[in-house]
């Protein structure tokens, strides 16, 4: 196969951010040689994360979502345009019309898809932009709005309908909720500011039945509770769709599975929510639905096929929005126990989290500049993780 | 080297104060501003640092 080269040709597969990013990258470093990305979607690359905030409670248009990518000369953009099968061998997709398109480098950053219960009764997910109008025609005040699964994405979405004057129930499988991802502390705050916003949690239990009613549905409860719903919202969580790679014979685990340098296969890259790469300091295969991800990882990609392979080890940072308070989380939270809380002003609050005396991770709470030297710290920490090597089977 | 930044862009992330100090701040609301537009050759790489961490892809150089 092709080694590193400037002019060599690329392949991108999904027109999301990390596709992008990794345009972006690859012309930044210096590379010429012929792009084509394909996408799914109509619309060229956009932010998912106002979808669930700004954009859904009307603050922001269509317009402030897009990602600029019109600088990208000779990068051949076929938008609307599904990816359905690979031949690794002969190094070339099909495309949904039959088109294959021929490359040196194949990079895989088809995100993710919303998981589906498959429920008894009409649902929406939120995943793209066409999804979000879809649920924001649906959000009118006095609505009755249940989220199905307490995840980042279905309290951010049972924020901001409150803010629209739409009634909020969440429920939620685990009975407590955040806490493998927050900490207990974060997440008792998190789940108190809603309750103080009038969101109904009915956590430690789950939707075991229910029928159409109207446009709406009525929900029943593994603890009994019968709910009336004009809008349900299933947020349980996204998986990669890799069908158009099953011929390829690649290991797949929720997630193209690919070593330290982000490389399923020579000159077969993952980047983004479809990527489960080995994280060399944290001896374990990850798949980070994260934004700054996108792009970290994008960076290394671009490297990569550039013929500069380096180890891709990053310190996990996400963030997330309810009402007027911005958490941040970095690093690898304790699922159980607290950390050491630094107070600052107006109820601020940055906690960190040790193993062994060292630094592991912090989460902010309305605490974004303070967290700054939380991340920085944990920054320097990892450039002294050890390189551990993926398991050989 | 020249530093431009599109606040209305920023989703003050901070990774950019966070790799290259000298030259990014952030203001109360956390979105990014210059401590200088001009960047010398010490912050040359991590300016180009954080032109490609930018998640909002709202920092350029020429
Ligand atoms: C509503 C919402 C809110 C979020 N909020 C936050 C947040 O606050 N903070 C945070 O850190 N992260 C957040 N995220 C996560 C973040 O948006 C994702 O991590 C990021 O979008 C991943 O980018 P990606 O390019 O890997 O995948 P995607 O953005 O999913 O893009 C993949 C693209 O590939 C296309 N595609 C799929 N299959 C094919 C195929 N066979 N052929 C061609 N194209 C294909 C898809 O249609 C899609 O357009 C949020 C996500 C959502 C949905
Ligand atoms: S990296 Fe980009 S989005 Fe983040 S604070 Fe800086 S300018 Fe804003």
């Amino acid at each position: 196969m092709t080694g590193g080269g400037v002019d060599s040709s690329v392949v991108v597969v999904g027109a999301g951010v990390a596709g992008a990013s990794t345009v972006q990258a690859l012309r930044r470093r210096g590379h010429t040689g012929p792009i084509v990305v394909l996408g799914a979607e109509s619309t060229g690359p956009y932010e998912r994360p106002p979808l669930a905030k700004g954009y859904l409670r009307g603050d922001e248009d269509a317009s402030t979502l897009a990602s600029p990518t019109s600088q990208l000369e000779g990068v051949a953009w076929h938008l609307g345009s599904s990816v359905i099968g690979t031949d690794l061998d002969a190094q070339w997709v099909m495309d949904e019309h039959g088109d294959r398109h021929s490359f040196d480098h194949l990079v895989v950053a088809t995100g993710a898809t919303p998981r589906r219960l498959n429920l008894p009764f009409g649902t929406l997910t939120l995943r793209t932009v066409s999804d979000a109008n879809e649920l924001k025609a649906r959000l009118t005040p006095g609505a009755q709005l249940v989220v199905v699964g307490g995840g980042f994405l279905g309290f951010e979405v049972a924020a901001t309908a409150r803010q629209l004057g739409v009634e909020v129930t969440v429920v939620e499988l685990s009975s407590q909720p955040f806490a493998d991802r927050l900490g207990a502390r974060a997440a008792g705050a998190l789940l108190a500011l809603h309750c103080a916003h009038g969101v109904r949690i009915e956590a430690g239990t789950r939707v075991i039945d229910g029928e159409r009613r109207g446009d709406g549905a009525v929900i029943e409860l593994a603890n009994g509770e019968t709910l009336d719903a004009d809008v349900v919202l299933e947020s349980v969580g996204a998986v990669p769709d890799l069908s158009w790679l099953t011929s390829a014979g690649l290991e797949q685990e929720s997630g193209l599975l690919c070593n330290q340098y982000c490389e399923a296969a020579p000159g077969v890259w993952a980047v983004g929510d479809a990527a489960r790469f080995w994280h060399s300091g944290y001896a374990r295969y990850v798949r980070l639905e994260h934004r700054t991800n996108a792009s970290e990882q994008a960076a290394a990609v671009a490297a990569g096929i550039l013929g500069k392979r380096n180890r891709y080890a990053p310190v996990p940072f996400v963030w997330t929005d309810h009402y007027d308070t911005r958490i941040q989380i970095a690093g690898a939270i304790a699922a159980v126990g607290l950390g050491v809380v630094d107070h600052h002003d107006n109820g601020a609050w940055v906690e960190t989290f040790h193993q062994s005396g060292d630094l592991v991770g912090g989460v902010a709470w309305r605490a974004i500049k303070e967290f700054q030297s939380c991340r920085r710290d944990l920054l320097a920490r990892a450039r002294e993780w050890p390189d551990v090597d993926p398991p050989t089977s | 080297m020249k530093v431009e930044i599109e606040r209305e862009r920023c989703i003050s992330s901070g990774n950019c104060v966070l790799v290259s100090p000298n030259v990014f701040d952030q203001d109360d609301h956390a979105i990014v501003r210059l401590h200088t537009d001009t960047v010398d050759e010490p912050d040359v790489a991590s300016v180009e640092e954080a032109v490609e961490g930018c998640p909002a892809a709202a920092i350029s150089i020429t």
